[in-house]
């Protein structure tokens, strides 16, 4: 897919105010936003969001794993910030959830119906680089959905990606979700046991013994 | 206009949003393609045939002993 360039300058309300489509990265360089029907006249207003929206975001994988491979999802609705916040709480949800003050909405497809556009970062430049809704929407919520429609994907080394994309064996990147911090480069132990499960379960067995 | 990344990765080009949306459409017939044989195989999946297997077959829970039967909660359908 191409990429398109986004020129206009979009401001969202955040928790802690006004803030651009490039803020919303969090300084990472891929960024996932699914428009979340959530505002007056919505079924289940103010209480809930709307249940496909709703559903949606209740199968949202844990965000570490996604950060990890400079990738941001946050969701974007109509509803004001204190709103989103009461919501949140009560439904246990914790991705950054936004409230759309212009014509980001319209502009991106998700005006009327719920939607992933996904965005890419170089600078401060901003590009689109691809929308999903209807069906192909319900789908997303797991680690795997959310990189496969980012455009470096799951930067993993099996996947045919052009020249020059950033890509790292798959399982090796892989951490608890607690652990990523910690742990900037992958743990030497975990690394063997990926490499050669056999022979890493072997030498296992042996330290076992010889302990024992 | 700053191009750093771009050389770096080789990334795909840039558009306007006419020829992106061209692109997405075109895309979107192979998506919707392997989605309408996703729901084949799903079909395909309900038809498979069915094995036995113990509903007694013991399992440890939270609460103490439990069997296989007991896992469904009283549904019909269990995945373990």
């Amino acid at each position: 897919m191409p990429w398109m360039l986004v020129e206009k300058n979009y401001e969202f309300e955040g928790p802690k105010g006004k803030v651009s489509l490039l803020d919303l990265f969090e300084g990472r360089r891929q960024l996932i936003v699914y428009r979340a029907f959530f505002e007056p006249g919505v079924f289940g207003w103010p209480e809930h969001a709307c249940r496909g929206c709703s559903l949606g975001a209740d199968q949202v994988t844990h965000l570490a794993h996604l950060n990890a491979r400079d990738t941001t999802l946050a969701y974007a609705s109509r509803a004001p910030q204190a709103d989103i916040a009461r919501l949140k709480a009560r439904m246990g949800w914790e991705m950054p959830w936004y409230t759309i003050t212009d014509s980001f909405d319209r502009d991106f497809g998700v005006d009327e119906w719920h939607g992933h556009n996904v965005f890419f970062r170089d600078g401060e430049h901003v590009f689109r680089t691809y929308f999903i809704n209807r069906r192909g929407d319900e789908a997303m919520g797991t680690t795997w959905s959310y990189l496969d429609i980012a455009p470096l994907g799951r930067q993993e080394t099996w996947e045919e990606s052009p020249e020059g994309y950033p890509q790292t064996p798959p399982y090796k990147w892989w951490n608890w979700h607690d652990n990523y911090d910690a742990e900037a480069s992958p743990n030497p132990k975990w690394v063997d046991i990926i490499t050669d499960p056999q022979a890493a379960a072997a030498r296992r067995r042996d330290e076992e013994a010889k302990a024992s | 206009m700053k191009d750093v990344m771009r050389d770096e990765l080789g990334a795909p080009k840039i558009v306007d949003r006419s020829i992106f949306q061209a692109e997405l459409d075109a895309l979107r017939v192979r998506e919707k393609a392997h989605t309408r044989e996703g729901d084949a195989m799903a079909a395909a999946r309900r038809r498979l045939p069915m094995v036995e297997v113990d509903a007694a077959t013991p399992l440890i829970g939270e609460r103490g002993a439990v069997t296989l039967l007991d896992a469904f909660e009283g549904r019909r359908m269990l995945i373990a």
